[in-house]
């Protein structure tokens, strides 16, 4: 006897629908009682993690037809509202319709156009506002720049933010876009951000705020074309380790990221040596914990510019001088520490007459921080060493 | 290289790899939890599963054998990627529908992830974009006359 479709057991049935495109499912279930047996009991296991993707108007009416029917079993959900087609009007009032009844929902990722009208904006984060289990919802475009990735506790905030940012006075700049996270009752940000790694493609620079612990964010060294990434934070928080962050950051990126930015927390030795391991950087910012941090700094042969900020020590002038004798494509050094030494210019000076050629490389721009005082209060601002 | 021996639910015995062999999770567990691995005169019944079927599933085994072993949390990445090798397309372009379900349920009872995956998009592309009466077509269902409506 031929084996049929009909043969197939619940299990390999259903694992069909796993490959299929969940605008087709519908269709599927209308086949005949037995596969409408099947997508009925494996519903709950199916639709847990649901991806609205980037399907055609009547691909997105079955769509909202297969979301009605399994409202109750989808927990993650990522929407995709960046269509070629108009669906702000009544499709709009059809979808929200359905968000509303969406009661298992834990987290949503949700890709809009930063030019997207305010208020349809709203309606669609209030919709998911109220639902009984959200963790978190992340609203954001695909595109190269993300200028910042902001981070609310409340639904207004989040929208008296972003309705701002939509006045008609700040005009949107192509390829730059923001993240809003919104994150429940302190949930972790952790799977949230996870999800939306996994749908941002295009990331190649990133700026952003931490709120919460470090190893929270560890999944944006997934972003598969990151090439800039600028991390603050404020001196009140506590952000636990940096290492799970700086080593994921170091394995994940170490043959593209060429700018880094670590600011308020300070990077210690072991963490240092994670990011000197990230060769092709070419431009560092950050604070250190201790003076030997500077030891490893030298491996990073590419880097052009070093900005980098100790707390009080001891002397730091000969590690300086390392980092200038290794370093060869330095073109701006920027040093805020206590702990530089009076002389420490002409020390630098001639290190520099032996390892830098004038005509070839442009004079070494050294600026001094704030904290920097004791070379000399008068020119404490910006210092430029020639030949 | 290790050989092993497995006999189709029809009597006949066909000898493979063992590593071939191992690409079915069923049949790893089998030779480590009876102690087959030391036995080369084993022969492993696999009495779910035809000759004809087996013959395409060892074909199918033996040149993934040496393929880096998925892993299973990441279902989502190999979900999206969706990318079918062209040695896979040109075995799955020559099975019939019949033989297609049967690999498929060969590969559901002997737990082998890459061909139950390759059975269940081909399937699936069969499928993409069609009416329930379309699908109905292609894969030749009757509709039951209780199924009006649905």
């Amino acid at each position: 006897m031929r084996t049929h479709i009909l043969d197939l057991n619940d299990d390999c049935i259903a694992c069909v629908l796993k490959y299929l495109p969940i605008e087709n499912h519908m269709s599927f279930a209308g086949v005949c009682t037995r596969f409408r047996h099947v997508w009925l009991g494996y519903r709950n296991c199916l639709y847990r993690q649901l991806e609205l993707g980037e399907s055609s108007a009547r691909g997105l009416k079955q769509e909202l037809l297969l979301l009605r029917q399994i409202s109750r079993h989808v927990k993650r959900i990522v929407i995709n509202f960046n269509r070629k087609f108009d669906w702000c009007g009544t499709l709009l009032t059809e979808i929200i319709g359905i968000l509303k009844k969406l009661t298992a929902l834990e987290r949503a990722i949700l890709w809009i156009k930063d030019d997207e009208p305010y208020e349809t904006y709203e309606k669609i984060l209030r919709a998911f506002e109220r639902l009984p289990h959200m963790q978190g919802i992340a609203t954001y475009q695909d595109n190269c720049i993300v200028d910042s990735l902001y981070h609310f506790n409340e639904c207004d905030e989040l929208l008296a933010e972003s309705r701002l940012s939509r006045n008609p006075l700040i005009e949107p700049i192509d390829r730059h876009t923001k993240i809003r996270l919104l994150i429940f009752n302190n949930a972790s940000i952790r799977p949230t951000l996870e999800d939306l790694v996994r749908h941002s493609s295009l990331v190649q620079e990133l700026s952003l705020c931490m709120i919460q612990k470090a190893a929270e964010y560890t999944a944006l060294a997934e972003l598969p074309n990151l090439c800039k990434l600028e991390i603050f934070g404020n001196r009140t928080i506590d952000y636990g380790s940096l290492m799970p962050l700086v080593a994921a950051v170091s394995s994940k990126l170490s043959q593209q990221l060429h700018t880094l930015t670590i600011h308020a927390p300070s990077l210690g030795y072991q963490e240092t040596a994670k990011i000197a391991q990230i060769r092709t950087l070419r431009e560092l910012d950050c604070d250190f914990t201790e003076p030997r941090c500077l030891e490893l700094l030298t491996a990073l042969g590419q880097l052009t510019h070093l900005s980098i900020k100790l707390p009080k020590s001891s002397p730091i002038d000969s590690l300086v001088l390392n980092i200038l004798r290794e370093c060869h494509s330095l073109n701006v050094i920027k040093i805020d520490s206590p702990d530089l030494g009076t002389d420490f210019l002409t020390e630098a000076y001639r290190v520099l007459q032996q390892v830098r050629n004038p005509n070839e490389k442009k004079p070494l721009v050294i600026i001094l921080g704030d904290e920097s005082q004791l070379i000399d209060i008068e020119t404490n601002v910006y210092l430029r060493v020639v030949r | 290289m290790e050989r092993i021996k497995l006999q189709s639910s029809d009597g006949e015995i066909f000898e493979t790899d063992v590593q071939a062999a191992k690409c079915s999770i069923t049949i790893k567990t089998m030779l480590e939890d009876c102690g087959l691995d030391e036995d080369d005169n084993a022969v492993v019944p696999l009495s779910n599963v035809s000759s004809n079927t087996l013959r395409n599933v060892i074909h199918w085994a033996e040149h993934h054998m040496d393929d880096e072993p998925s892993l299973d949390d990441d279902e989502a990445e190999s979900l999206s990627n969706g990318m079918i090798s062209s040695w896979d397309k040109e075995f799955i372009s020559k099975v019939d529908q019949a033989m297609l379900f049967q690999l498929m349920l060969a590969a559901n009872y002997l737990d082998i992830k890459g061909l139950l995956e390759l059975t269940c998009r081909t399937v699936a592309k069969m499928i993409k974009g069609k009416t329930s009466a379309e699908i109905r077509q292609v894969f030749n269902i009757r509709q039951h006359p209780f199924d009006h409506g649905q």
